[in-house]
């Protein structure tokens, strides 16, 4: 049984200070998760040298990997660092922040960027009032399924991560843009915004720019297949393409 | 956003339909003249004098070649800058194959643009037509057949797997399984249109 976890951390005081590493050795336990690891150095925030230092920044929320928050790199790959369990993993453990967002601490980073899309994309159903609208309408049991997997994006940022389109020479939004897009126009009041969202994804950034690599399918942590959305959209854009030309 | 904005959509539809039609089209007819080659010299010769001295012809090689391919160029190089590479970390077969259509983008570019000038523009401004010994003379350094090599790999991959990824695009192959059969049948018209144009090049030697 291993005595000690190594764990090494690229770090960063300030947006704009330059990185460095960091390792620590954490006591090892069973079924330990590399959030234990972030909460055992904030106890003891002593690096491999006995040196005392600034216990490492990180965010997390719901520990089941349904809010996306505490999303970082891990051993090279995105992922969640609250399912990931230590004893999954080579070691020394490598934690780095998102390289496609910028950093605000250690491994904190600001996904502004991502909200600003579900903004900019509708990623809501417009309602008229608060009054009771009564029933909602009924939805096709297939495609109620397949909404249900879309309506599980947490808005990670794994998909972004992943994507080589989506860096900062490029204004691509990221695939899990077109996800919601495709939920909400599948919804039976949504789907009156249709041609708002498919607009606000028709420019510079938007689902013409993605280039097919589908790394967004194999990043997701909840196999959201947004390579269908993708494609989906591509068909209903060429549509709507089409109608803004002719018709309006 | 903005009306304007919506231009980019455009450009980049016409860009994916200009990559199969009509620069795809013309490959298969360039590889299917060019196995005149095949006949011999005299036949191949001919060929060249009956095809470039019809008087349409310059009008369709800049309309229908030059132009197309221009456009389709200047947009791929743009796409090109705004991509990057991360195969290492996420080593997928979609991922490699993206890294591979820019790849092969940028060499065939640069592999037409030398082919277009030593076997066309240059003879052209001796007032002459290019010939199978120009030809022969064009491959004489081994430099040149590998370039010719890998150039015309290049172009047969750019458009086979741009042939799949266009149906993608375009939301005609939505499922994974009927992009997987895409994959497989571009990978199958890649070694056909491959081979092909090896066995031309082949016939020079």
């Amino acid at each position: 049984m291993k005595a000690s976890v190594r764990l090494k951390v690229r770090r960063q005081d300030n947006p704009k200070s330059t990185p460095y590493w960091e390792s620590f050795e954490i006591p090892y336990r069973q079924h330990l998760n590399v959030i234990n690891l972030l909460m055992a150095i904030q106890e003891n925030p002593v690096n491999e040298h006995g040196q005392k230092v600034a216990p490492v920044v990180w965010e997390c929320s719901c520990l089941e990997e349904v809010c996306g928050s505490c999303t970082m790199i891990i051993n090279g790959k995105v992922r969640q660092s609250c399912s990931a369990l230590v004893d999954q993993f080579e070691q020394p453990i490598v934690l780095e922040p998102m390289s496609k967002f910028p950093v605000v601490r250690d491994l904190r980073v600001d996904r502004r960027a991502m909200f600003e899309t579900l903004k900019k994309i509708q990623g809501w159903v417009n309602i008229d009032g608060y009054f009771n609208l009564g029933p909602g309408p009924v939805l096709d049991e297939k495609i109620r399924m397949k909404c249900y997997e879309y309506s599980r994006c947490m808005t990670c940022g794994c998909c972004c991560e992943a994507c080589p389109q989506f860096n900062s020479r490029s204004p691509f939004i990221g695939a899990f843009a077109f996800g919601q897009v495709h939920l909400f126009n599948s919804h039976p009041v949504g789907k009156f915004d249709e041609a708002r969202r498919l607009d606000s994804i028709m420019g510079m950034g938007g689902l013409a720019d993605c280039g097919n690599a589908q790394n967004c399918l194999r990043a997701c942590p909840k196999n959201i297949p947004l390579p269908d959305a993708i494609a989906e959209l591509g068909w209903t854009t060429t549509k709507r393409a089409v109608t803004r030309f002719f018709k309006e | 956003m903005a009306g304007g904005d919506h231009n980019y959509f455009y450009l980049r539809r016409l860009h994916s339909l200009l990559g199969i039609f009509p620069i795809g089209i013309f490959l298969f007819e360039h590889f299917f003249s060019n196995s005149f080659a095949f006949q011999g010299p005299e036949r191949f010769n001919t060929l060249v004098e009956t095809f470039q001295t019809i008087w349409i012809t310059p009008i369709l090689e800049v309309a229908m070649i030059g132009l197309p391919i221009l456009f389709h160029a200047v947009l791929g190089l743009i796409i090109v800058y705004t991509s990057t590479t991360n195969f290492v970390p996420y080593s997928y077969y979609r991922n490699w194959m993206y890294f591979f259509q820019r790849a092969t983008g940028l060499f065939a570019l640069a592999f037409i643009f030398l082919h277009v000038y030593s076997a066309r523009i240059a003879p052209l401004l001796e007032g002459r037509h290019v010939t199978f010994l120009d030809m022969q003379k064009i491959f004489h350094p081994a430099w040149a057949k590998w370039f010719y090599v890998i150039g015309i790999l290049s172009a047969a991959y750019h458009l086979t797997n741009g042939i799949c990824t266009t149906l993608m695009t375009w939301g005609i192959t939505v499922s994974p399984r009927s992009q997987r059969i895409t994959a497989v049948a571009s990978w199958a018209m890649f070694l056909g249109l491959g081979a092909w144009g090896l066995l031309i090049l082949r016939a020079f030697l």
